[in-house]
């Protein structure tokens, strides 16, 4: 087992730098510069690359950046968002808020997710299961945005019952809408996955015996299928964290919610390469190290599983 | 204990032999059966319904409308929806918080089926041509990632050992980058415009379809009839055309269907960025993102755009939902 | 089942018991609120050149002298002043009262630290290039870095006299004192700060009428009233603060609720608000122009320029696309931005140019497709998207292109859209046909955007203009030019640029900008500028 995790750990750290590579390659391309102003010359456009240390060559200037990550944990300064200030004191600040608001949906979706999957997947070929799944394909199809539209019109504009956007003053009250458009998917997923694996558990023969027995079939769904069922819902936690970042991006546009994810799609619009870099290194860190989680913890928890998925 | 009686049983369904027999058979009875199956889900046949409108709208909705595509008029900006008979009922009658522009303005006469938008645009005629861009933008994706998909997958996993291992390394890494930040940046570096975001999409999306593809490969070539297929001299290339492929080809289409919604999703996020395609050309994404500045003053011009990506998407995700139950009933929900 | 209710009932409380304590009580100060589409960029008086950037940092620092509400210039840090008959050393006299908020005196040194901070090539300041046009002494060869900064033309006489000799006599001096850019800075916290100096809200110290307490990115700027500020009593409010909200509509909607006092909003939704008593329209000095790149063979047509300014309706972009205060650009000099000698505005004085006229577009037209020897044309028209403060440059270029496929038949407008980086790289370095671009004022005179955007060899010049004869007349009325000492004559000299500019169709202004505004019928005072940033400094609001 511990050699199994050592070498994951390992793959991780290769792909995490191979991943920065990239990215770093990619923003040679980014058309424009992060410094064209209105008011800009050409002539201090020159000054401002030399002195931003961008006017070195491709491969110097990757070392240099990848050591003072590796080194200092240092990413930089922000070269056109916030002017000069260190990019890991803008990032760190709105990860915080991210991390909240992804981990209240990731709850939320989840609790919601497991009760609807249970009543599901208990009720199988009812008309419960019928809506349950409907509303659950519902969650799965339409896109955070829209959900994040639809609820902001409705409990923000015309009921006025939540605050639209995200106020600094109130962190939990105004981040409820967008918890709630995160967990849409999240829910969908989860009652999903659980109505399957909940279904199938049920037609196991071991618990067929059970029921044999005489036991109420409410106990028998509590006691032995959820227990099994729910294991497996580990293994969708991975997926499930890629689809809050992405969800986050797009959430945090509509909400105003100055997290990690508005501030790449900022970076991104004004060449700001340092917070660019920051985050998507954040993005993909936390994807790996959540896949990873949830192979050793599956690994743990059922043990047949190690051997067969492997490397 | 009862009497068991004649009537207590009945004859066993014949379809678990179908079932069975599938396996071995790939012609024309795997998709006679599956289509069999699919027919019963209710779910997915309201879906394909569901798209098959969309799209016949699509193609010829803009044609069915009264005023030109793209034609700004100036005197007939912002209106809402406003549709002939309906109007009786209060309904669609073309006004907005409480007053009618139509009136205001003298144009009684006039009708847009779905507003129009803040340069006067008939808003009928966009959303269709929009839903078509939207299309074309997915299904040009989709298909080229399917190609590149399959064949990686295939590749990667009928072979396996070292060529399994490079090659899952490389899907390892892209796929460490969220889908989101890469598509952004693609389509920045290639310049807006319809190309680049198609390739971008491109550049993201085959990966599932290997994964997909790489699994089902691997479970298939242990099977005896490709063992006996390899044992009697066959060649890789045969093999994996004549036996691997078409046993997986049910998995391929699911896939298929679960990767045009996020596809469109995809663009659709671009737009509200304000990423994308060049202007006037617009999808469905682009007129929710203009549509959506106004959706305080002027509710339609975003709701018709979500209504139709909504149920566009809904609809793909419960066909898919329905195919991937009708090849197979037993792969996971997913 | 039990467990799911309890589960299910515990989530729900957690929610409303958080959610309880979630709304804040607001205390008895007085504090202005005000909504704010984007962040700062930066609070450092130099690296800053954002609308946003500019607002926060007059906040919290004075210059010399400032703008009173009518825009004329009002004492700051600088008591009195003396211009030189010649007009070209001025003499700053500063009050003895003026702090800085970590108790140390304002003094010269910190304007002559300033000012040679702002010119000084290593730093690569974007304004620097004030320096030349203010005509400082060396100012030209500092910024080139053939002189070092002390050589600069700024002296201090004792702690309060701050001297600053001109090259040549610049009518438009004393506006630009009043520009954040001509900000004391001091020097020995700055230099202590170092790097850091003004990133965040501990490296910064203030001498303005409110301090700035902090900033937290993406959400707020809070600022308190500064009690070491000399003119304290003058200040009414307790505290100033900008949320930031990223979308116009739910800023809106925060103002209805009367959590927000201030708020812009775009003109998608001033249908909603026009009738609301704290609706208005501030004019703004920003001016929207189509820039026909002149180094591009087809573009160097005449006629074909011509006929473009003549063939859209910009009475449409403005009160009907726009329709937030926006008016339509007769012009390039913008409308509020200067008076001249006989109390004429100069926008009203120069007169109406490029008027829409379809016959005579048409008629251009033709003439530009014979010479350039083709029956049909297209010409792509470069445009930021997503772009800034308005988001409509989109629309606008949707309008553009149908007004001269409608009247230009043969045209065909390709719009291309890129993000604003790199439509200004794109413009910087020639690589376009026609670019949908504005240009905001920095001191109240023509020559802001005569002579910085047009004069051949200018920087900022994206049309590529030029023209010898034009050149000489500009030259003519510059700092140190034959016709500068004449008011009058050079106030009609300007005239006749404007007009020789104008009918080359080196530049095809459309549309100067407007704010739709909502402002809380509860507050007063708020300055607001054409030229310049809005002042908050005498702002009141009653409870």
């Amino acid at each position: 087992m511990l050699k199994y995790i050592t070498k994951r750990v390992f793959w991780s750290i290769v792909t995490l730098l191979i991943i920065i590579f990239i990215l770093f390659l990619l923003l040679q391309f980014m058309p424009g510069t992060p410094f064209d102003d209105e008011k800009l010359t050409e002539a201090q456009r020159i000054i401002m690359y030399a002195k931003y240390g961008l006017d070195a060559p491709f491969w110097q200037r990757f070392g240099i950046y990848l050591k003072n990550i590796l080194l200092e944990g240092d990413f930089g300064i922000s070269l056109a968002l916030q002017k000069n200030q260190l990019v890991q004191d803008i990032v760190l600040p709105r990860l915080g808020i991210s991390i909240r608001i992804g981990l209240q949906a990731l709850l939320l979706g989840t609790s919601m997710g497991v009760v609807y999957g249970v009543i599901s997947g208990a009720n199988k070929n009812t008309w419960v299961d019928t809506i349950t799944t409907f509303v659950a394909v519902l969650g799965v199809s339409v896109p955070s945005y829209v959900f994040a539209l639809l609820l902001s019109y409705f409990f923000g504009y015309k009921w006025r019952i939540f605050s639209i956007t995200y106020r600094h003053g109130m962190p939990f009250w105004s981040s409820i809408l967008p918890t709630i458009s995160l967990s849409m998917f999240v829910m969908a997923q989860t009652t999903r996955f659980l109505r399957t694996e909940l279904i199938e558990v049920l037609s196991s023969e071991y618990i067929k015996l059970v029921e044999a027995k005489g036991v109420k079939r409410i106990k028998v769904i509590f006691r032995h299928g959820i227990r099994n069922a729910l294991i497996s819902v580990v293994t969708i936690l991975g997926p499930l964290t890629v689809t809050l970042m992405t969800g986050s991006l797009v959430v945090e546009r509509v909400y105003g919610v100055p997290g990690i994810g508005d501030l790449l799609v900022e970076g991104i619009l004004t060449n700001d390469f340092n917070v660019i870099v920051m985050i998507a290194f954040i993005y993909s860190a936390l994807y790996i190290t959540m896949n990873l989680a949830v192979d050793i913890l599956y690994g743990i928890i059922d043990p047949r599983i190690r051997v067969a998925k492997g490397g | 204990m009862e009497n068991i009686t004649k009537e207590m049983f009945t004859p066993v369904s014949t379809q678990d032999h179908q079932v069975q027999e599938m396996v071995f058979d790939t012609g024309a009875t795997f998709f006679k059966d599956a289509w069999k199956r699919f027919r019963k889900n209710k779910g997915g046949v309201i879906g394909l319904f569901a798209i098959i409108f969309i799209l016949t709208m699509a193609l010829i909705g803009p044609m069915l409308g009264t005023h030109i595509y793209n034609e700004l008029i100036a005197e007939h900006i912002d209106l809402p929806a406003r549709v002939p008979f309906l109007e009786n009922f209060g309904i669609f009658d073309g006004s907005v918080n409480g007053f009618n522009p139509y009136i205001k303005r003298g144009l009684t006469d006039i009708y847009y089926w779905f507003g129009t938008d803040n340069l006067g645009r008939d808003l009928w005629a966009r959303v269709w041509m929009g839903t078509r861009i939207s299309f074309f933008v997915a299904f040009v994706a989709v298909a080229i990632d399917v190609v590149f998909g399959i064949t990686y997958g295939l590749i990667s996993g009928y072979f396996g050992g070292k060529v399994d291992l490079v090659m899952q390394r490389v899907v390892e890494v892209i796929s460490g980058i969220p889908n989101l930040v890469v598509v952004i940046l693609l389509v920045l570096v290639l310049k807006p415009g319809l190309t680049s975001i198609i390739l971008a999409l491109m550049i993201t999306g085959w990966i599932s379809m290997s994964r997909v593809v790489r699994s089902q490969t691997l479970k298939i070539k242990e099977m005896e009839f490709v063992l006996a297929a390899k044992s009697l001299g066959a060649s890789s290339f045969f093999i994996i055309a004549k036996e691997v492929l078409p046993n997986i080809i049910g998995q391929i289409i699911v896939m298929t269907m679960f990767s045009i919604p996020s596809a469109i999703f995809y663009e659709s996020f671009l737009a509200f960025i304000g990423l994308g395609l060049q202007p006037p050309i617009a999808s469905l994404g682009v007129l929710i993102s203009r549509g959506y500045l106004a959706m305080l003053t002027y509710p339609h011009m975003v709701t018709f755009p979500v209504v139709v990506l909504s149920t566009l998407m809904l609809s793909f995700n419960l066909v898919a939902d329905g195919l991937r139950d009708a090849f197979d009933p037993k792969m996971k929900g997913f | 089942m039990k467990f799911l209710t309890k589960y299910l009932a515990l989530l729900l409380i957690s929610f409303l018991v958080v959610g309880c304590t979630g709304g804040k009580v607001e205390g008895e100060d007085l504090i202005l609120k005000v909504a704010k589409s984007s962040d700062v960029i930066s609070l450092d008086t130099h690296v800053a050149t954002d609308g946003v950037s500019f607002e926060v940092i007059k906040a919290f620092t004075e210059g010399l002298v400032e703008y009173d509400a009518d825009g004329k210039i009002i004492a700051g840090v600088a008591k009195a002043w003396d211009v030189s008959a010649d007009g070209k050393v001025y003499t700053f006299t500063l009050r003895e009262d003026a702090f800085w908020s970590n108790g140390t005196k304002v003094t010269a040194a910190d304007f002559v630290y300033g000012f040679q901070r702002l010119a000084d090539p290593a730093k690569t300041h974007q304004y620097s290039y004030l320096v030349e046009s203010l005509k400082i002494a060396n100012g030209a060869d500092v910024l080139a870095g053939t002189k070092p900064v002390t050589d600069l033309g700024v002296k201090a006489e004792g702690d309060f006299k701050f001297v600053v000799t001109l090259d040549e006599a610049v009518p438009y001096f004393m506006q630009l004192m009043t520009f954040p850019s001509f900000h004391p800075v001091n020097k020995a916290f700055a230099e202590a700060a170092g790097d850091k100096y003004a990133t965040t809200v501990e490296f910064l110290i203030s001498n303005g009428p409110f301090v700035l307490k902090e900033w937290i990115s993406g959400s707020l700027i809070k600022f308190e009233k500064n009690d070491k500020y000399w003119d304290k009593a003058a200040v009414k409010l307790d505290g100033l603060e900008f949320q930031i909200f990223k979308d116009y509509q739910s800023a809106a909607l925060e103002f209805e609720a009367g959590t927000i006092d201030v708020t812009a909003i775009t003109s998608n939704i001033v249908d909603r608000y026009k009738d609301n008593a704290g609706y208005t329209e501030v004019k703004l000095g920003y001016v929207w122009f189509l820039s026909p790149n002149q180094l591009n063979v087809t573009m160097q047509n005449k006629n074909l320029r011509l006929a473009l300014a003549h063939a859209f309706d910009r009475a449409q972009i403005a009160d009907n696309l726009l329709g937030d205060g926006s008016i339509v650009a007769t012009g390039i000099v913008s409308s509020g931005l200067v008076t001249g000698p006989n109390g004429k505005d100069f926008r009203d004085d120069s007169g109406v140019f490029q008027a829409m006229d379809v016959a005579k577009a048409k008629a251009f037209w033709e003439a530009a497709k014979t010479e350039l020897g083709v029956t049909a044309l297209t010409i792509e028209l470069l445009v930021g998207s997503p772009e800034t403060d308005t988001g409509l440059a989109v629309g606008t270029a949707e309008f553009l292109k149908s007004e001269f496929e409608k009247n230009l038949p043969g045209l065909t407008i390709q719009i291309k859209t890129t993000i604003k980086k790199d439509r200004l790289d794109l413009m910087n370095n020639g690589n376009y046909q026609l670019g949908l671009t504005r240009w905001g004022p920095d001191f109240a005179d023509p020559l802001t955007y005569l002579k910085d955007l047009f004069e051949t060899g200018s920087p900022y010049n994206y049309p590529r203009f030029s023209n010898a004869e034009y050149d000489a007349i500009i030259a003519s009325v510059s700092p140190g030019g034959s016709l500068a000492a004449d008011l009058t004559v050079r106030w009609n000299t300007l005239k006749q640029a404007e007009a020789l500019l104008l009918g080359e169709a080196g530049v095809i202004p459309a549309w100067q900008t407007g704010t739709a505004m909502l402002i809380s019928t509860k507050v007063t005072g708020i300055e607001y500028h054409v030229v310049g940033m809005p002042c908050y400094k005498r702002a009141t609001k009653v409870k």
